[in-house]
């Protein structure tokens, strides 16, 4: 049935067609007479169709109608030719067509069926980026459709080496995906072997590129992302000419970047965009927010439980002052507040903006103190949750930010039952871990030291442009 | 983005093989070598010895990498079997192995010991050990390319910081204290030679380096730096912890370099005594110690055996946790490291010299 042609009998196949889409309250249709005999029938989906382009068709016979049969069939044919997008012959064809948005077209006792280029793509306009805020640099965001996306890159980029490939993914190899490279600075081995991923990906439903990440990652384990993502058309343009790959699925505002580093996902686009000292000092306050993330808790809870006589004596009394009345031991005390932290967090973050904000304060403040009063957890220990939490939100990728916070968690839990050993071993297994991943065939973690001197300068700090060239001539 | 690195590149740069010999030779000799070299010379001279013994070893690492590039030795193990054939050799190789595992456990009790008697009073050793040699088991997994890039991130750091340390407790430091030079002749310097001797283990790593470096030929340069560093700080330390602690007392010290550091309270930070930091970068480089006798072991038993690194790893943790465990108080600890010394001297010096002996007139006879 799916296959077969169509009658030259237009009113049956409609009909059958209607039939075969079934009962959808969006199928809209229109016949419109060109003469006593001939007609033409359009059926469309209300909510994809253009309506402006649809009622000038309309009007367009309307007018033509008055003169005569032949020479409105004549003009009928041209127009057609003007509006079609491709000529439908089976009615799977005509359903597939359909589906994507086009209305159909059906002219009486014709085998010939035309789909229309009237479909009107759904899409908000450009904004912001929201999830990955600058002070200064470009403020425009990647938005859901692919086409504007890429049209983005193109109009930034003065790049003539810059490919972009389509690739069809899924399981049914239909969902649109584009890589974009540079010809010259990427290697090639990277391309294809995106390429074989992408092609392998198992799923039906590809909604976001968040979907297609893990299948990307060498490590799905780890808890490191491998895989970058971004809406800024900036920092993907930056990443092309860097001879990375970015991967842009149709539906996403989120283009993702490989192979990825660890100092990759700790730089941030306005580095760049701000004075070089400012840069440097806003880089290496990332690094030490990462370090306090993990290890302020940890280092805390371990000193308190197992060492206090490192401490200096008055320190060491103002902690066992506030700790006096608490009934619970340093860990216990941290994961408390560490819960109800995550719990504003989230709670925070699902609310609609204003009352999430109202909850995030609220809540920090009011049960902060309250915890404090009632002594269920000490006030140095809110200090030192807090400032930890804080310093997760610096990191630039939300997904690292995420992988630390569950490290912490890691790192609390052993400070509690093996002190600062306990924590410097497992700040060696992070390391040990860091070391071994791989992403597309870069090593994830280079150690500082062993760098170049041109890889030095935009590393952990970032050294003015001049003297990065400077530095290029002189390797050349 | 740096453009070079490729999945073939697993092979060492000079600087990661630097680290290497550094970290392999900085373990717990930096801590106890003060007391060690006094208690036998019974003054402050050990610094000459140190500086005169290091000239020596000097000698020998340049005699050795002149061995290696003249007979392309690429490693030790596979020498070895080159020299005296399979089986001979691997009979060598396996008394190297057994040699590799015991300073590891070595090097492990003793951090186990320090750990727990500076920051885990409470906590059983056998825990700590356990967790310890773990750790080591998921870098080994890594291979010699995770282990180098872990040495050259720690490696610096630990140095720095030692320094820092050093620099800051500099004023507790008494020139008087290391007077007069030689006051008792050289008789007492020749006592402690082998002490300090023992000092410089690690640096046999150099011969079964090569085969995972990139650069083979840099092999002479990399030898000499990762040799002077540790020696370097050595001297500093032997200078600066007698200088401040004065010659009975060092004496009486189990962690000399410790204590130096603990003598010094710094006021207006967040810490108060400093040994905290000397003691966690200082776990670090036991750690690095450890790890690159264990790779050893298990590259050693991965030639004798031909078998996976994995059957030999799981085989050597239980030998490793129980030699670790095997010394019963800590005066044995330090009869161990007496032994390990010697063996060390064996390792290092005999066994190369006596197989390039036999392998110029192997090659005299059937030529």
């Amino acid at each position: 049935m799916l296959d077969s042609k169509f009658q030259p009998n237009a009113d049956y196949t409609v009909q059958t067609f209607l039939d075969l889409v079934g009962q959808n309250t969006d199928v809209g249709s229109k016949k419109l007479w060109l003469s006593p005999t001939k007609y033409i029938c359009i059926i469309y989906l209300q909510g994809l169709v253009d309506g402006e382009k649809l009622d000038n068709l309309t009007q367009h016979v309307v007018e033509t109608k008055a003169k005569s049969e032949t020479q409105t069939l004549d003009d009928i044919d041209s127009f057609i030719s003007v509006i079609k997008d491709k000529e439908v012959y089976t009615y799977k064809q005509a359903i597939s067509c359909f589906f994507k948005g086009q209305p159909l077209l059906f002219i009486s006792e014709s085998t010939t069926a035309y789909s229309l280029n009237m479909s009107m793509t759904k899409q908000r306009s450009l904004s912001e980026p929201t999830t990955e805020k600058v002070v200064r640099g470009p403020k425009i965001a990647l938005i859901e459709n692919l086409d504007e996306n890429l049209g983005l890159l193109r109009q930034r980029s003065t790049e003539e080496e810059m490919v972009i490939e389509d690739i069809y993914i899924g399981n049914t190899k239909e969902h649109r995906t584009s890589i974009v490279f540079h010809n010259k600075h990427c290697q090639t081995h990277i391309v294809n072997q995106v390429r074989e991923k992408l092609l392998d990906i198992p799923l039906d439903n590809i909604q976001d590129s968040g979907m297609i990440e893990e299948f990307l990652e060498e490590a799905p384990y780890s808890p490191f992302p491998q895989v970058q993502n971004t809406e800024r058309p900036d920092r993907v343009l930056a990443a092309v000419n860097e001879g990375r790959v970015a991967i842009l699925v149709d539906g996403s505002p989120f283009a993702l970047l490989v192979p990825t580093t660890f100092d990759m996902i700790m730089k941030s686009p306005d580095d760049y965009y701000e004075r070089w000292i400012a840069g440097s000092l806003l880089r290496l306050l990332r690094y030490l927010s990462i370090f306090i993330t993990l290890f302020f808790s940890a280092i805390y809870i371990s000193l308190v439980s197992f060492n206090q006589g490192l401490l200096p004596t008055e320190l060491a009394i103002t902690i066992a002052a506030t700790r006096e009345n608490v009934p619970f031991s340093p860990f216990i005390e941290a994961v408390v507040m560490e819960v109800t932290l995550e719990l504003l967090r989230e709670a925070g973050l699902r609310l609609p903006t204003p009352v999430g904000q109202t909850v995030g304060l609220v809540g920090g403040v009011v049960i902060g103190q309250a915890a404090v009063e009632a002594h269920i957890v000490s006030s140095v220990m809110i200090i030192v949750v807090s400032v930890s939490a804080i310093a997760s939100f610096t990191v630039p990728q939300y997904g690292i930010g995420l992988s630390f916070r569950i490290l912490r968690f890691v790192s609390m839990m052993i400070a509690a039952i093996f002190g600062l050993y306990g924590v410097t071993m497992f700040f060696l297994v992070l390391v040990i871990h860091l070391t071994k991943l791989e992403s597309f065939g870069m090593a994830y973690f280079k150690p500082f030291f062993a760098l170049n001197k041109k890889a030095w300068k935009d590393s952990y700090i970032r050294l003015p442009n001049k003297s990065l060239k400077q530095s290029k001539n002189k390797s050349e | 983005m740096e453009q070079s690195h490729s999945q073939s590149s697993k092979l060492l740069s000079d600087f990661y093989a630097i680290s290497i010999i550094s970290s392999t030779m900085l373990g717990v000799g930096l801590l106890t070598l003060p007391s060690s070299i006094t208690n036998q010379t019974n003054n402050a001279d050990g610094w000459i010895v140190l500086i005169m013994d290091g000239l020596l070893f000097i000698g020998i690492v340049l005699f050795l990498v002149w061995m290696v590039k003249y007979f392309t030795i690429s490693c030790m193990f596979d020498f070895s079997q080159e020299v005296t054939g399979k089986l001979i050799g691997n009979i060598f190789n396996f008394a190297i192995v057994v040699y590799f595992t015991s300073v590891a456990s070595f090097e492990v009790r003793a951090m186990a010991e320090m750990i727990h008697f500076y920051l885990l009073e409470t906590m059983p050793i056998e825990l700590i050990i356990l967790s310890f040699i773990l750790t080591g088991v998921y870098l080994i997994t890594g291979g010699i390319d995770s282990i180098g890039k872990v040495m050259a991130l720690c490696f610096p750091v630990t140095v720095i910081i030692l320094l820092i340390l050093y620099l800051l407790s500099i004023g507790m430091v008494d020139l008087k204290n290391l007077q007069p030079v030689l006051a008792d002749g050289f008789s007492p310097l020749l006592s402690a030679f082998t002490t300090v001797s023992v000092s410089f283990l690690g640096i046999e790593t150099i011969v079964f380096l090569p085969k995972h470096m990139k650069n083979k030929n840099h092999l002479r340069k990399v030898s000499i730096i990762g040799f002077s560093i540790p020696l370097l700080l050595y001297i500093i330390t032997y200078v600066l912890v007698v200088g401040a602690l004065s010659v009975p007392e060092v004496k009486t010290t189990v962690w000399p370099t410790i204590e130096f550091v603990q003598t010094h309270e710094v006021k207006g930070i967040f810490f108060e005594r400093l040994e905290l930091f000397l003691l966690i970068v200082w776990l670090l480089q036991f750690f690095l110690t450890f790890v690159m006798y264990f790779f050893l072991a298990v590259s050693g038993f991965k030639k004798i055996f031909k078998n996976r690194s994995t059957t030999n790893i799981i085989f050597l943790v239980p030998v490793l946790f129980m030699s670790s465990l095997a010394p019963k108080t800590a005066s044995d600890v330090s009869n161990y490291s007496t032994v390990l010394g010697w063996a060390f001297l064996v390792t290092f010096l005999v066994i190369p010299l006596f197989f390039s002996m036999l392998m110029k007139i192997k090659k005299v006879v059937f030529k």
